[in-house]
């Protein structure tokens, strides 16, 4: 089984939804986000480029990218970013000596290094949010628990809390434009493998050589805004 | 003699700060450093590099004293081992203050990861301060008590010396080149990831390297003793210059390609070394130029000063080029894509969140001006701290011994 994400371009609206609730149901400390949305080209977000009387508004998603050959995993001295048997390469957060080797390997940007204690962060913050529970792996793998420690790196895990019980990663489900699609790219029946085979997808910096298990369906509004 | 123990005051103090403000950070998390999650290696791992590079002289002026027989090199190679153990240690302790869990290091060794790069330099730098540690051993036997004025114990001491010298040698080509792979295979950095990095780090290593044993003579040897040793000063210069010219050289042959290729990513990568990093890149060249010239010159040979400014020089270089190695590659942020509109195409690069959330400061961000906080440089006067008091402590006891034998 390999899990993967595909993300409709055409269907995201750039609302921030998938980024939030991944914040919150991930229990993220302030300033660390596993997932982003911006607006492609621009200074800010939700803001047009171009000119001329020519302007578009895309929006792009962004969290790890579950690489088949992850540059991080291949550096981690340690063995703490690991990719267990459905493909989801996670992070022990036992086994992470925070050297940081992977941010600097990781050409997407997504891995968040955890500056201060998130805990008392949060507390400070008055935050409360997250799932409650541990999540170990075998053998005795922590990939996800509510406060991680200080000085540790983490990113999306692809709700390990939720998939492991059947459910969808919490970014799926409350999209709003439903943008997103989850599923196992094994099975050449899922809805993920369909999307892949019969739609125009691509994936980031493939020049890399990183294969991502992260697809986007590319837009298809080929003209600008105020184009004929 | 008041000398050295003031260096080992200086020493201490140093060491004492330094401890006190890495407590500090492991209480308080890496944030009181300035690095952020755009910039995720500053002071620290510049720090390491360099002391990777410094450790290098002493073990080059062993190896080349044994290996060649250079008769007039070998007084200079127990001092040699010292620095070189002592540097060793410093460029350990300034990897350990890099980590986010330090007291988690030991987990290298019950999880080993054969593949990862920074593992092969844990090797390496574990093997090469053994080797360290057995040339210091093997040097100052024929002192000990047991064995003073004894001649087998020196022509034991040559023979060992000479045997470890097959190891030493390749062992500090390798250390040099095994702590650049960790920059070298990241094809996600283009700043990075040249097969120039490893061998340039291997002729800065020469080159600091025995500017720092220069700098040391020079400060310790004495202004009556400096003209008795000044044919082994100039030939510790030459391989100083030496090391300096193929530093420059491949410099400058890393630059042309990037020039020649004009990409946007070339282009983008070549505005940070020359444009915003530019003065940084200028220090750096400037200065192993004017120290290549002083020394190949000979001109430090005939002064103590002059030989401990180009020293300085040196090693100010050195410095600069391993934290030139950190800005222009982690501001060339590599999630940077083409975006058409207008019938224009622009590449952007999508914003990083830096993971800290601060007052006035923007928390998403396409390229971060990392600044060591006073902390972080705080920190970093642990490592210094440690080689001024380990080679002070050397040169103290080493006196006495020699006080006690006389």
């Amino acid at each position: 089984m390999r899990y993967c994400m595909v993300i409709d371009l055409d269907k995201c609206i750039g609302c921030q939804t998938c980024a939030v609730v991944c914040k919150m149901h991930n229990s993220q400390p302030p300033g660390t986000w596993w997932n982003r949305v911006f607006t492609q080209g621009a200074e800010t977000h939700e803001t047009a480029i171009g000119g001329d009387g020519q302007f578009k508004m895309e929006f792009l998603p962004l969290s790890c990218q579950m690489c088949d050959n992850p540059a991080c995993q291949r550096v981690c001295p340690t063995g703490a970013t690991y990719t267990n048997e459905n493909g989801v390469v996670l992070v022990d957060y036992d086994r992470c000596i925070g050297c940081r080797t992977c941010m600097a390997a990781c050409p997407y940007g997504v891995r968040q290094f955890n500056w201060k204690d998130p805990k008392q962060e949060k507390e400070q913050m008055g935050y409360h949010y997250g799932h409650p529970f541990d999540v170990k792996e075998d053998p005795n793998r922590l990939v996800y628990t509510q406060d991680r420690p200080a000085g540790v790196v983490e990113k999306c895990t692809f709700c390990a809390q939720y998939v492991e019980k059947g459910e969808l990663p919490a970014c799926v489900r409350a999209c709003p434009g439903k943008a997103r699609f989850f599923g196992d790219l094994d099975d050449p029946d899922s809805e993920v493998s369909r999307l892949v085979r019969t739609k125009q997808v691509h994936r980031m910096l493939e020049q890399y050589g990183t294969e991502p298990k992260v697809y986007y369906i590319s837009s298809s509004r080929q003209k600008n805004i105020g184009e004929g | 003699m008041k000398k050295k123990y003031t260096a080992l005051a200086v020493g201490a103090l140093l060491c004492a700060v330094g401890l006190a403000f890495w407590l500090y950070q492991i209480l308080q998390g890496m944030v009181i450093t300035d690095l952020r999650n755009p910039f995720s290696w500053g002071l620290y791992m510049g720090t390491f590099e360099f002391f990777i590079s410094v450790s290098s002289g002493g073990m080059l002026l062993f190896a080349v004293a044994y290996l060649w027989r250079v008769e007039k090199l070998m007084p200079f190679a127990k001092l040699g081992s010292v620095v070189s153990l002592a540097c060793v240690i410093a460029s350990g302790v300034a990897i350990m203050t890099d980590l986010g869990q330090p007291l988690r290091v030991l987990k290298m060794l019950l999880y080993p990861q054969f593949g990862s790069p920074l593992f092969w330099d844990v090797v390496v730098l574990g093997l090469y301060a053994v080797v360290c540690v057995v040339a210091v051993v093997i040097q100052i036997l024929p002192d000990t008590k047991k064995h003073k004025g004894d001649r087998k114990a020196l022509a034991q001491r040559d023979a060992r010396s000479r045997a470890l010298a097959f190891v030493a040698l390749p062992m500090m080509v390798l250390m040099n080149a095994v702590t650049s792979l960790m920059f070298a295979v990241q094809n996600t950095r283009e700043w990075w990831n040249s097969a120039l990095v490893p061998v340039d780090s291997v002729a800065v290593g020469v080159a600091a390297g025995m500017a720092i044993m220069l700098l040391i003579c020079a400060l310790t040897v004495g202004r009556e003793n400096w003209p008795r040793h000044v044919d082994e000063f100039i030939l510790m210069a030459k391989i100083a210059a030496v090391g300096l010219l193929a530093h420059l050289f491949f410099s400058f042959m890393e630059i042309v390609p990037l020039q020649w290729s004009n990409t946007p990513e070339s282009r983008e990568l070549l505005e940070l070394v020359l444009g915003r990093y530019g003065w940084l890149y200028t220090l750096e060249m400037v200065l192993a130029a004017v120290a290549m010239v002083i020394f190949f010159l000979s001109l430090s040979g005939h002064s103590r000063r002059v030989t401990a400014f180009a020293g300085i020089l040196t090693l100010l270089s050195a410095f600069s080029h391993r934290m030139m190695q950190l800005y222009p590659a982690f501001n060339a942020i590599p999630m940077n894509i083409p975006v058409t509109a207008g019938g224009e195409t622009i590449h952007w690069t999508f914003p990083i969140a830096t993971g800290v959330l601060e007052e006035g400061k923007d928390l998403f961000v396409r390229s971060y001006d990392y600044f060591p906080s006073l902390p972080e440089l705080a920190v970093n006067l642990l490592p210094f701290g440690l080689v001024i008091l380990v080679v002070a402590l050397f040169l103290v006891l080493d006196k006495r011994a020699e006080a006690k034998g006389a």
